[in-house]
């Protein structure tokens, strides 16, 4: 028993730090200005978690910053996913046109169908609105699945390179969004996992992402600019694989 | 319990894109030298030998139809492989693009632009060709066109040009 609360207390504390290391990096990087979003989140979770620690003792509080907080938290990481977009494509405005308009309308799909649901069934007894929370919480952790989803895949297949801090970003994003979905799916729909376990996982599930982002932002590496450029076969790749587009694809 | 499938299944295709893109096996480009020294030297007259319809012609001709096959899926697959050289290729091109375009001298800026839009568009090019050699290898005797919305690929292909051009034009402007 003491040992899981030890475990609790270090999983608690330790992201904190983690994510106070990470402003300050950031700040002193001047990376905050570029990465606004990311370094509100980081510099907003540990408030929360703070002010949680505050009014543990007050229920009707505890429970407006827990839920109040969470909500914060999840429109920070979908503004994250935007962000990152953002910085991977600035290079391609037209790429970023196209991927800004797909995911705007796959979030408000998203955002409507989640409301259609909720309204639908949509009760204020104290066990029921904690039910409906924790299927807007659901909801919304889906929607951050879907939309790394397809950003990643886009990524790979136009074969565009991650930049070091929007790599780190949406590896934790990501990985947290999968698990905690996931954790979410076993404990509330399917009871696989009991509570206190599934508090733990959710806990060491949001050290790992709160890890990743410290592994990117806190270990420096030293990138040598670029003097010139090296000579390259691109224009002749492109000319033989157009000759092969053309002779093997039939224009409508 | 179809949806918690499908959520589970969702989570867990998430994980593995992460861990595939945190784990990737193309080099790092932090510098010139390390473009110089991770390049993979494709030869374009074999690659072009590999897809000539003459030579499949001339096999189809010489060879039964499961010699033809089995030898028409191996001259594919080498394909294949050059075609991913040429992939990774343009990944640390791409990267040393980007990397380029950091300099403070307006002209490398430029240049730089130029060979991220080139990558960019070989891309394109690459992912049509990957799937038609794909076609291929599954039906290694088939020759008809695949249709295609060319209006589309065009406006991307003029899109990239266009707003390369445009930024050009503004940095001018700003200069």
């Amino acid at each position: 028993m003491q040992l899981s609360l030890g475990v609790a207390t270090l999983l608690w504390i330790l992201p904190l730090v983690l994510e106070v290391a990470i402003s300050l990096a950031m700040l002193r990087r001047k990376l905050a200005g570029q990465y606004p979003v990311f370094f509100s989140y980081t510099v907003f979770m540990p408030v929360r978690g703070i002010l949680l620690l505050f009014f543990q003792a007050v229920a009707k509080p505890y429970f407006y910053v827990y839920w109040g907080g969470k909500a914060i938290a999840i429109l920070l990481s979908l503004g994250a996913i935007f962000e990152t977009v953002s910085t991977v494509l600035r290079s391609y405005p037209f790429l970023r046109r196209v991927v800004f308009r797909l995911f705007s309308i796959v979030v408000a799909a998203g955002i409507i169908g989640a409301l259609v649901l909720l309204i639908s069934r949509w009760q204020v007894e104290a066990d029921k609105l904690l039910a409906q929370l924790m299927f807007l919480e659901r909801s919304a952790r889906l929607l951050l699945v879907c939309l790394w989803i397809l950003f990643t895949i886009l990524m790979s297949r136009l074969g565009l390179t991650w930049e070091r801090y929007p790599l780190g970003i949406a590896a934790g994003f990501a990985f947290y969004a999968a698990v905690d979905l996931a954790l979410l799916e076993l404990r509330v729909d399917l009871h696989a996992i009991p509570d206190n376990f599934f508090l733990l996982l959710r806990s060491a599930a949001y050290n790992l992402a709160v890890g990743i982002w410290a592994f990117y932002f806190l270990c420096s590496r030293v990138e040598k600019p670029v003097e010139h450029l090296p000579s390259t076969d691109l224009g002749t790749w492109n000319h033989v694989l157009m000759h092969y587009v053309d002779q093997w694809y039939r224009r409508s | 319990m179809v949806s918690a499938i499908i959520i589970l299944f969702l989570s867990g295709c998430l994980l593995l894109l992460v861990w595939n893109v945190v784990h990737t096996k193309a080099p790092e480009i932090r510098r010139l030298e390390d473009w110089e020294a991770n390049r993979h030297d494709v030869d374009i007259a074999s690659f072009r030998m590999l897809l000539d319809h003459g030579e499949e012609q001339l096999l189809k001709s010489a060879l039964s139809v499961r010699r033809f096959r089995c030898f028409q899926r191996k001259r594919l697959r080498l394909a294949w492989r050059m075609l991913q050289l040429v992939e990774r290729n343009t990944a640390m091109l791409m990267k040393v693009g980007q990397l380029a375009r950091s300099s403070v001298d307006p002209v490398l800026v430029h240049q730089a632009e130029d060979l991220i839009a080139a990558a960019l568009r070989l891309r394109v090019n690459l992912l049509l060709i990957q799937a038609y050699v794909c076609m291929k290898w599954l039906f290694p005797g088939w020759t008809a066109p695949i249709p295609v919305c060319e209006t589309r690929y065009r406006q991307l292909l003029h899109s990239v040009v266009q707003v390369r051009q445009q930024t050009r034009g503004e940095s001018l402007i700003v200069s």
